[in-house]
């Protein structure tokens, strides 16, 4: 009888996903894009990172908060990272810091972006622009070369 | 007969317990096999049809290329061919296919795009870098045949469809067609269902063995405790009389064991002094004869005992040496009746070295018994053979 309960608590673990939901929902995705961007902005400033994310949401401010020091304004960072839906002409005007994007379009279409990362057709994508990196003096490590391109 | 199958319940419970979890552990193992299996022939069957048809619209691309010397230059410079191009990819989106896009690898080994089926808001740019996530994407530059890519991390994509399409026998350009995971999903729905289906007349069978089996122990149980002597913890009448015919009295003897002067222990002593000693003699019985070589012990009734001893073969002197034994060890042994008082008690055996000459087990028992009234006549304390 013993041994059939623990098949029978070892079944019912199995299948645990099935039954329970987390209350904040994880954000593997999330998660994953803080990560990337946390190696860019490290790979890309060498000084103590103070991050900006015009409009976080508070899922965004959990996770990247983990890895950076999130900075309330765009003056008082250094490292900005641009996502959707936001006027470009609110951002601060400051030639110190550096700005990141996930949105390729707006990479080639305001040269204050050095780079981007973005999901196309479902796969996370990176890009720098070789001019923009020289601008801002920027040296990436050789395992970025790869994502590296002349526009 | 085999008179330690109730001795050996226990091990009995264990063995049966493990081969029942082993067995269930097996069919488990079998029913998430069979899911991956039908996963796998299930999404086969579904979508052989898609990968013809994306085969097709790789072709019918290369028939709109064929006058072209540099598909890729050509393609570039012509917006033209570029929406013709997505027009045939856009045939290929459905419900089920998200993504239709036609790729092509640089100088560098960087995959870009040429045509994109996708709507506007997440379709690429020409030429827009894609960053692929697999090796498998270069295999088909050498093994120039449609690659099936599965997804396990990305989280809206299951697999890819990825038909190169050749110039003069060297991969151009590779037309790529990405499944939404709804039909993953659907697929697994349904397999679920069919899994939990499995798991719970599974379950519901091993409750009702598990039924059977707990009924099965406690009726082991019962009949064990209605077939041993709870004084003498060795087999009562009961037994006998359920199981006599089923001895095969060819290889016994029989002998019937009787204490003397017993009356005697109870009238001087009292009836708990009686038990000490019914007690203590089953047990010298049950350690003289060898329980491991099937020899039986039945306390027939009162201070009476009938002993089975199972034949050597070629060597009756070591059987009956056994039932010496018992007379010599209980003549030796001192029975402790209170804290302060030992007695010492004798046996009559009574011995029927051919039983199976009776007719039957109650004949046989009865030479013995004639024995036995023969070594109490004999001054008790003696062995008689019948």
């Amino acid at each position: 009888m013993k041994i059939l309960s623990c098949v029978l608590i070892f079944l019912s673990f199995s299948y645990a996903q099935s039954y329970t939901f987390l209350l904040n929902k994880y954000d593997k995705e999330l998660e994953l894009e803080s990560k990337i961007i946390g190696k860019i902005a490290s790979s890309s400033l060498s000084k103590d990172i103070v991050l900006f994310i015009p409009k976080i949401t508070e899922a965004e401010r959990n996770i990247y908060s983990k890895i950076f020091t999130i900075g309330l304004t765009c003056e008082e960072s250094n490292f900005i990272f641009v996502k959707k839906n936001f006027p470009e002409e609110n951002l601060c005007k400051n030639a110190n810091k550096l700005y990141f994007t996930n949105n390729y379009k707006k990479l080639l279409s305001n040269n204050r972006f050095f780079g981007a990362f973005f999901w196309s057709k479902s796969r996370p994508n990176i890009v720098f622009i070789k001019s923009r990196l020289v601008k801002n003096n920027i040296s990436l490590p050789n395992s970025y070369k790869q994502f590296v391109e002349d526009l | 007969m085999n008179n330690r199958k109730f001795l050996q319940i226990t091990p009995l419970k264990t063995l049966v317990t493990f081969f029942f979890v082993a067995i269930l552990s097996f069919l488990l193992y079998e029913v998430l096999n069979l899911e991956q299996r039908v996963e796998k022939n299930m999404l086969d069957i579904s979508t052989s049809d898609v990968l013809s048809i994306t085969k097709n619209n790789a072709n019918s691309i290369k028939q709109l290329l064929k006058k072209s010397d540099n598909y890729i230059e050509d393609i570039k410079g012509d917006e033209l061919l570029q929406k013709r191009i997505e027009n045939k990819l856009k045939l290929l989106i459905t419900d089920n296919i998200q993504y239709a896009y036609l790729l092509y690898r640089d100088k560098k080994n960087t995959f870009r795009f040429l045509a994109d089926a996708s709507k506007p808001d997440e379709k690429a740019l020409l030429d827009q870098k894609f960053d692929v996530d697999s090796k498998h994407w270069f295999d088909i530059y050498i093994k120039k045949k449609t690659e099936i890519i599965q997804h396990e991390f990305l989280k809206t994509l299951s697999i890819s469809f990825i038909v190169p399409i050749l110039k003069d026998n060297s991969v151009e350009l590779l037309l790529v067609v990405d499944f939404s995971l709804k039909k993953v999903e659907n697929i697994n729905g349904i397999i679920t269902l069919m899994k939990n289906g499995i798991i719970a007349i599974l379950l519901i069978s091993i409750l009702f063995l598990s039924v059977l089996l707990f009924q099965m122990f406690s009726y082991n149980k019962v009949k064990k405790s209605i077939f041993i002597d709870p004084l003498t913890q060795v087999y009562n009448r009961h037994y006998l009389e359920e199981y006599q015919d089923k001895i095969e009295l060819k290889d016994y003897i029989l002998a019937v064991v009787d204490i003397d002067f017993f009356k005697k222990v109870n009238d001087t002593y009292g009836h708990d002094a009686g038990d000490i000693v019914l007690k203590k003699t089953a047990e010298i019985i049950s350690h003289t004869i060898r329980v491991s070589n099937d020899d039986i012990i039945v306390r027939f009734g009162g201070e009476e005992f009938i002993v089975l001893i199972r034949k050597m073969d070629g060597n009756e002197q070591i059987t009956r040496s056994v039932l010496h034994r018992i007379l010599i060890n209980i003549q030796e042994y001192h029975f402790k009746i209170n804290i302060k008082e030992w007695i010492k008690i004798t046996v009559s055996i009574g011995v029927n070295l051919t039983p199976n000459k009776s007719d039957n087990f109650t004949e046989a028992f009865k030479l013995a018994d004639n024995a036995l009234y023969k070594a109490k006549e004999n001054g008790r304390n003696n062995i008689q053979i019948a």
